[in-house]
């Protein structure tokens, strides 16, 4: 097993304050260990977003803390930050709202290496190119603009964009959840074959379990702003611990007719008992 | 054999070249040929990826979209919807065929109470409003939203996604129409909040003897839910078969395709999913 490369620990965050605050996170703690991809699983309001947010900086914790591989995102040393910011890079749930319409996918892909810098711009094209087969775009692609683009292309160009500054870890929020289920495959493919290929760590968070265990190698469960369950897939799928976790498989549809059906009339049947 | 309660022969739609978005010369189709029937208490899936055509054949039932253009027939008990006059239109609408759509947080009206919005349908139709206000709080209970009568002076704003989506379907069943159309009704839902408005779409079908036309792109969420799936690929039905024929033996390329592309929580998570395109290269893009 390799190193620790992400340590939260016991990170808690509150929005508001009084009889209306919010308590966002409670003592949050995992560790990513360098090569895993795991798995951050919780419903609309369970915290997971916050913590891509005080990840990236975005939101600071009041309490506990975030290491990266020796550097305190919060308070990091002047050439710390610019580590950080390389090494460690997103891709956002929404390929329509998080590319700029303006720009071309040239520009989009050469910016981050231009802010990055330390790419010498007649080394870029190469690294553009390079990444753009690995995700079935070529270089005639270069010259359009996004809205040229079905979602599926425009979230592999976003991941582009990700990779393109060479990150070792990268944190996906919901990067499939709006795309059709058709589209969302080859984008689950992509990313294990690039996880391997590039020799990354991810970090993905997702409300759908059964995307999580097709890339997963460990889950955390989150609920409420809490840990209620982790480990790793085998755990979590085979015997889950936490009710939560066991309520949340249950309720993700199989493309099984029969057993939908027989599922629907348990859940009847449990219904009118408990009535 | 019972008449189907709606009948959609050889419909075409296209969109004129005047209302092209991107531009582009002559008319566009965007729907060929499509024939599709709904009996009565049927639940129907229609199902395929963004562009398909579903969501405009959808509207087409309702003739929501005046700037396309229509060919074919659309029969509803009888009744030619194809170019039928406003009149006609509004009478079907709502109290005979209602529509439910993907996101509730912009289907209701902020600034409205929940009380008046799913009470609407009963009032516009002459009822009298404090009869319309009771009858709203019985389909909200009915729905499963708690404390239904107290709430109906609430806004939407104070409701979740859940509750705003039961919000929208009371409204939709209020003047008990017989074919519910429902388009991606849970795609913007929670798992476990998807499954009680699956549930709900299926109870409430089975209760009033209402057709239902379910749109997705996503066959894992209907296979409880639907009696047949009519499958969409590209403006046209490449599959319209029994729901548990289509699952066991897909007959289109594209079904599998869809099928395998589903992560499944039974299944080896080594196993690469299989995409529309591994399909479609293995056996030709004959459509």
């Amino acid at each position: 097993m390799s190193g620790v490369l992400f340590q939260v620990d016991g990170l808690s965050k509150r929005f508001g304050s009084g009889r209306r605050a919010h308590q966002a996170l409670d003592d949050v703690s995992f560790e990513i260990a360098e090569g895993e991809i795991v798995g951050l699983v919780g419903e609309s309001g369970s915290g997971k977003s916050t913590i891509i947010r005080c990840l990236i900086g975005l939101e600071r914790e009041d309490s506990g803390s975030i290491r990266y591989d020796g550097i305190d995102p919060a308070r990091p040393g002047r050439d710390e930050l610019r580590r950080y910011r390389r090494e460690v890079q997103m891709v956002f749930q929404d390929p329509y709202s998080s590319l700029d319409p303006r720009m071309t996918v040239r520009q989009l892909l050469e910016e981050p290496m231009q802010v990055m810098g330390g790419f010498p711009p007649r080394d870029r094209m190469e690294r553009i190119l390079d990444l753009l087969h690995l995700v079935g775009l070529d270089a005639e692609h270069l010259k359009r603009y996004p809205r040229d683009f079905s979602g599926g292309q425009r979230q592999r160009i976003a991941i582009v964009r990700a990779l393109v500054v060479g990150p070792r870890v990268l944190l996906c929020d919901e990067p499939v959840s709006a795309l059709d289920v058709s589209v969302q495959a080859q984008v689950l493919n992509l990313l294990k074959d690039m996880r391997k290929r590039l020799d990354l760590t991810v970090l993905f968070v997702s409300h759908d379990l059964a995307v999580v265990k097709y890339l997963c190698s460990r889950v955390v469960v989150l609920h409420h702003g809490r840990v209620v369950d982790a480990g790793t897939v085998a755990e979590i799928y085979d015997s889950p611990r936490a009710g939560y976790t066991r309520a949340l498989l249950e309720a993700v549809p199989i493309p099984d007719p029969a057993h939908e059906r027989a599922r629907r009339e348990l859940r009847r049947q449990r219904a009118e008992a408990g009535r | 054999m019972t008449e189907p309660v709606l009948s959609i022969q050889n419909l075409g739609v296209r969109v004129p070249e005047r209302a092209r978005l991107g531009g582009g010369a002559g008319d566009l189709t965007v729907v060929e040929g499509l024939t599709l029937e709904i009996c009565p208490g049927e639940r129907v899936a229609l199902v395929g990826e963004s562009g398909s055509g579903k969501s405009v054949t959808a509207r087409a039932i309702l003739q929501l979209n005046r700037s396309l253009v229509y060919d074919g027939s659309i029969r509803w008990e009888g009744e030619e919807l194809l170019g039928a006059g406003e009149r006609t239109m509004r009478r079907v609408r709502g109290s005979e065929i209602s529509m439910i759509f993907q996101d509730p947080m912009t289907a209701l009206n902020p600034v409205l109470t929940v009380g008046q919005q799913v009470a609407e349908p009963l009032i516009v139709r002459g009822v009298p409003r404090r009869e319309a206000l009771r009858r709203a709080a019985g389909m909200l209970d009915r729905l499963g939203v708690p404390k239904a009568k107290e709430r109906l002076k609430a806004y939407p704003g104070q409701f979740s996604g859940g509750m705003r989506q039961r919000v929208v379907m009371a409204a939709a069943l209020i003047a008990e129409p017989r074919l519910l159309i429902a388009d991606e009704p849970t795609t913007a839902l929670d798992v476990r909040v998807q499954e009680q408005v699956l549930d709900l779409i299926e109870s409430m079908s089975r209760e009033m003897s209402l057709s239902v036309l379910f749109i997705t792109h996503d066959l894992a969420i209907v296979a409880g839910l639907a009696h047949r799936v009519a499958v969409m690929y590209r403006g046209r039905l490449v599959e319209d078969s029994p729901v548990d024929e289509l699952f066991a033996h897909p007959r289109h390329a594209y079904t599998r395709g869809l099928i395998g592309s589903i992560p499944r929580l039974d299944a080896d998570p080594d196993t690469r999913l299989r995409t529309v395109e591994d399909f479609m290269a293995m056996e030709g893009p004959s459509v």
